[in-house]
């Protein structure tokens, strides 16, 4: 049963890699997110929104083309005023929408996609689990128990809805009850609850600001 | 006179050649609230700011017909929009004179730098055709 498991796991895991990214105009590649190993939801998803203006997106890319493998790939944006491509990063930089290339030795074109890039009106505070994939949004009041430890992340939104890209975010926590740890991994913070109290979470980003009311319990 | 006649056929070759049919069509859509479109009638190319357009040659002349062969561009503008070569993972078949085999599509791709118009020449063996680009700004669909 585990076996069968585990195949099916693997089958998971190919299909979201191969099959539900977002495909090219040509048909010949695909695109997806650089997403945590184990968080088939975002793979799967491809690039499922805008771009956050401000926000980084590391691209991953795909290329269906008979008989040929591991080409090297250049990506090249039609208006870096709006879309900024270096390697596989893009960077948002205006709103508007805009035709990614991807290209081939010799600059030939394999395929292309557009994109659009969004000025993001919040910052959502979201809970990432043990392997770094993304929970959701925490809602703003938090309640932990002493000991506790969560990972959290900054993500830009457009009122409800949820836009791409990792922002340069600053964050603080007022009070003794939580330490924040900075492990290095982008604007990731790991939260530790200490001692019985109440803190408040705050991370800005550019002019916007978000945060989240956390209560340690004994 | 006996030169003449003997470069005639290679004249008629060249004559049917330069008269050749040159027809164009689009192989991807316009995104959502963006141009890209393709009007091989007219002649023209429309795109919005920032997209990319697919288009496919195809061509006839003297008992040929399939993509067209040794496709060469230019565009007069280069600020306005770009042209670039395109390789695409499929077959079409040619037809030469009561043959048939099959080559790779001749496909190119144009962008849209910036909002103006410009021309875009195309050269093929079997002659030549001009598409007019237009780059429209941004939020004018």
């Amino acid at each position: 049963m585990q076996r069968v498991l585990a195949v099916l796991g693997w089958l998971g895991l190919l299909c979201a890699c191969a099959c539900d990214s977002s495909p090219g105009a040509m048909g010949q590649a695909h695109f997806s997110t650089d997403c945590a190993p184990t968080d088939q939801a975002c793979m799967a998803a491809g690039l499922y929104a805008p771009i956050a203006k401000g926000g980084r997106v590391s691209l991953d890319v795909g290329v269906n083309y008979s008989g040929t493998a591991a080409l090297a790939l250049v990506l090249q944006s039609v208006d870096p005023a709006v879309l900024q491509a270096s390697g596989n990063e893009l960077t948002g930089i205006e709103e508007g929408v805009v035709a990614l290339l991807v290209q081939a030795p010799g600059q030939r074109v394999i395929d292309f996609i557009h994109v659009s890039v969004k000025a993001p009106s919040r910052l959502g505070i979201h809970r990432l689990g043990s392997e770094g994939g993304d929970l959701g949004e925490l809602s703003p009041n938090v309640q932990l128990l002493t000991g506790d430890q969560i990972s959290v992340d900054v993500r830009p939104y457009d009122d409800d809805s949820l836009l791409l890209g990792a922002l340069d975010a600053t964050w603080s926590a007022s009070g003794d009850a939580v330490t924040m740890i900075n492990p290095g991994l982008g604007s990731r913070r790991q939260l530790v609850a200490r001692t019985p109290g109440s803190a408040r979470l705050t991370v800005t980003s550019g002019a916007m600001n978000g945060h989240i009311d956390l209560e340690v319990l004994p | 006179m006996r030169i003449l006649k003997s470069l005639l056929p290679a004249i008629c070759c060249l004559l049917l050649a330069a008269c050749g049919d040159v027809s164009f069509k689009a192989i991807t859509a316009s995104p959502p609230d963006r141009t890209a479109t393709l009007d091989d009638e007219e002649g023209e190319i429309t795109l919005s700011q920032g997209v990319a357009l697919a288009v496919e040659c195809t061509s006839t002349s003297g008992g040929q017909h399939g993509p067209c062969p040794g496709m060469t561009h230019h565009v007069d503008d280069p600020g306005v929009a770009a042209v670039l070569a395109a390789d695409v993972d499929e077959l079409r078949e040619r037809y030469a004179n009561g043959t048939v085999d099959t080559q790779q599509p001749a496909v190119f791709v144009v962008t849209a730098r910036a909002v103006g118009s410009t021309t875009l020449r195309i050269t093929t063996e079997h002659g030549g055709a001009t598409l007019m680009v237009t780059v429209r700004p941004a939020g004018q669909p």
